[in-house]
C-alpha cells in the first residue's frame, strides 16, 4: 500500500525493497540487525518534505541514514523506511572570503575537504570515520574526533542548518545547538552552512610511549597548555593488539613545526596505527565500544579503573573522550563503567550519541529536556523512533 | 576472513563503484553483509575486483576473493548475468569476449567481467 506513494514522491529508481536491499540496510556499524520495509533515496528537499508529510499521514517511521557508521544503533532501523541521503551529496556553494560552504547532508567529509584544498581551507572536525562519514550524520551526532582539543565539535562549525522537522516544517535556522546531536529524532538535516578554516602551512607530530598512567596524564596536562590540534592515545592492551609493546601510546599533532615527525610517510603510519586499533580490537572480540567523556582531573582514576578490569581503551584523551571497548564476557561491566564515569563527573557520551545502546544510562533530566523538543518538533514520533528516548 | 569484517564501512572510501553509485547498496560493505548472511544477489557483479577495499580495511579483509567465490556460486546456480553468459559464449566460439569482430570495426557489444 505504501510503495506506490513512495514511488510517486521519489520515483521508482529511488525506492528499494528487495530482500537483499532490506538486509543491507538493516545494519549500520553497530552490527545489530534491525528491520526495514522500504529504503528511499531522496534527491532533493522537496522529496524529503513530502516523505515527512506522508509519514505523518500514513503513520510510518523514518530512520535517517548518512554513511551508516553509527556505533550505538543510531541508524539501525526498526521497521518503516530508511531514508538514505547519499544522493543529496552536492557541495552547493563555497564562499572563500567568508570561509563558509553550503552543502547537502549526504556530502562526505573527505570529499568536502579534498574539494576545499584548492582554496587552502578545510572543515576541521575529523572523526575516525572521516573518509566516509557524511556532514548530515556528523551534525546529527555532533561528532568530535581527533582534532577536537583545538576545534571542538561539529556544532561549533555550523553557521546555520536547513531542516525538515517531524511535523513537515521546512526552514533554515541558526539554532544549530538545538538540533545538533539529536540523531535525527526531531528533524532531518537537509542542508548546512559550514564554517571553514585555513589549512596550516606547516604541521608536525609527536609519538610518546609511557609505562604508567600517571606519566600519560602528566604529559596530557602539559600538552593541553600548548597550541596542539590533537592528543590521542591507546592503552597497553590495545598496543599489544596493534603489534606494539604493552605501553600507553600518545599521539600529538601540531599546526607548526614543534613536533619531531614531519615526513608524510611516518605521519600516515602513526595516524593509521591509532585509527585502526579500534577495529583490530573488534576482531579480537572487543566489539562493543563506548565514548564517555571524563574531566581531566578524574582521568587518572578512570583509566586505573579500566586497567584493573582489563578493559582496553583508546580515544581523544585531550578532551577526555575515552573509547573503552568490551568483549562479550565483559558486557556486565558496561553499566558499571558508565556509573563510574558519572561518579567521576563525566558524561555518558562524548561523540557517538545515544542511539539504542545508551538509553538506559541517561539522566532523567536529559530525557525530560529531550522529550520537550520531541513534542515540539515530532509529536507523532515518526523520526528515528526508539532512539534516545 | 569475512568474519573479521566489523561493518565499519571504511572500505567505502576506496571503492570506485560507490563514487558513481553512492547508495549503500553499491558499497563493499553491502557485499560483506550478503556474504556473511550467505545471500546471492546481482550486486556481486557491481565490483571491479580492484582490492581498494582491502587496502582501506583496518582488518585486511580480502573481500574481492569472497566476491569471486560468490560469482562462481552464482554461475553454478544459473544466476550469472546475461552479459557474462554472452561473454563466455563468445570466448568459446570466437576466442574473444566481444564476438565476431570485423577488422577495423569497433565491436557492437563491449563486455567486462
Amino acid at each position: 500500500m505504501l510503495k506506490p506513494k513512495l514511488i510517486e514522491i521519489v520515483g521508482k529508481e529511488n525506492v528499494l525493497d528487495s530482500d537483499a536491499d532490506k538486509l543491507i540496510y538493516s545494519y549500520d556499524a553497530t552490527q545489530i540487525k534491525g528491520k526495514v520495509d522500504y529504503i528511499v533515496l531522496p534527491e532533493n528537499i522537496e522529496q524529503v518534505h513530502k516523505l515527512t508529510r506522508a509519514a505523518n499521514r500514513y503513520n510510518f517511521v523514518i530512520t535517517p541514514r548518512g554513511a551508516g557508521t553509527s556505533l550505538c544503533g543510531n541508524a539501525t532501523p526498526d521497521g518503516g523506511i530508511v531514508m538514505d541521503f547519499s544522493k543529496m551529496n552536492h557541495i552547493i556553494d563555497v564562499d572563500v572570503t567568508k570561509k563558509v560552504a553550503y552543502v547537502q547532508p549526504g556530502v562526505i567529509l573527505e570529499d568536502l575537504n579534498q574539494y576545499l584544498k584548492r582554496f587552502e581551507l578545510f572543515f576541521p572536525i575529523i572523526p575516525s570515520s572521516h573518509e566516509v562519514c557524511t556532514i548530515g550524520g556528523m551534525i546529527a551526532n555532533n561528532a568530535a574526533g581527533r582534532k577536537a582539543i583545538k576545534y571542538g565539535k561539529t556544532v561549533d562549525w555550523v553557521y546555520d542548518i536547513e531542516i525538515v522537522d517531524g511535523t513537515g516544517k521546512h526552514y533554515k535556522t541558526k539554532e544549530s545547538k538545538k538540533f545538533a546531536g539529536t540523531e535525527g529524532c526531531i528533524a532531518l538535516i537537509v542542508g548546512a552552512t559550514l564554517k571553514l578554516t585555513d589549512i596550516a602551512e606547516t604541521q608536525s607530530m609527536d609519538h610518546f610511549e609511557f609505562k604508567k598512567i600517571e606519566e600519560l596524564i602528566d604529559a596530557v596536562k602539559q600538552l593541553q597548555k600548548r597550541d596542539v590540534n590533537s592528543i590521542e592515545f591507546f592503552d597497553p592492551l590495545s598496543a599489544v593488539v596493534a603489534g606494539k609493546a604493552p605501553k600507553y601510546n600518545l599521539f600529538v599533532e601540531y599546526d607548526d613545526n614543534s613536533g619531531k615527525i614531519i615526513s608524510k610517510e611516518d605521519w600516515d603510519k602513526l595516524i593509521a596505527l591509532r585509527k585502526n586499533v579500534g577495529q583490530q580490537l573488534a576482531v579480537k572480540g572487543y566489539d562493543l565500544t563506548s565514548d564517555p567523556q571524563i574531566p581531566i582531573e578524574s582521568l587518572n582514576d578512570f583509566l586505573q579503573w579500566l586497567k584493573a578490569k582489563e578493559i582496553p581503551c583508546l580515544g581523544h584523551i585531550g578532551i577526555g573522550i575515552i573509547h573503552a571497548r568490551f568483549s562479550k564476557e565483559q558486557t556486565a561491566l558496561v553499566e558499571e563503567m558508565y556509573a563510574k564515569a558519572k561518579e567521576l563527573g563525566g558524561i555518558v557520551t562524548g561523540e557517538h550519541g545515544i542511539g539504542t545502546l545508551k538509553k538506559k544510562y541517561l539522566e532523567a533530566e536529559f530525557k525530560e529536556d529531550f522529550m520537550f523538543k520531541k513534542r515540539e518538533h515530532d509529536p507523532n514520533n515518526i523520526l528515528n523512533r526508539g532512539k534516545i528516548l | 576472513m569475512i568474519e573479521d569484517c566489523t561493518l565499519c564501512g571504511l572500505c567505502k572510501n576506496a571503492c570506485p563503484i560507490i563514487k558513481i553509485l553512492p547508495d549503500e547498496k553499491s558499497s563493499p560493505r553491502a557485499k560483506a553483509i550478503l556474504i556473511k548472511e550467505k545471500k546471492i544477489d546481482e550486486i556481486f557483479n557491481l565490483c571491479t575486483l580492484c582490492e581498494g577495499c582491502k587496502v582501506k580495511c583496518p582488518n585486511n579483509v580480502d573481500l574481492c576473493s569472497e566476491i569471486r567465490k560468490m560469482r562462481k556460486r552464482m554461475i553454478l546456480k544459473g544466476k550469472e548475468s546475461e552479459a557474462n553468459k554472452k561473454m563466455i559464449a563468445n570466448v568459446k566460439k570466437y576466442g574473444n569476449p566481444f564476438g565476431k569482430v570485423e577488422k577495423g570495426k569497433i565491436p557492437k557489444d563491449l563486455y567486462c567481467c
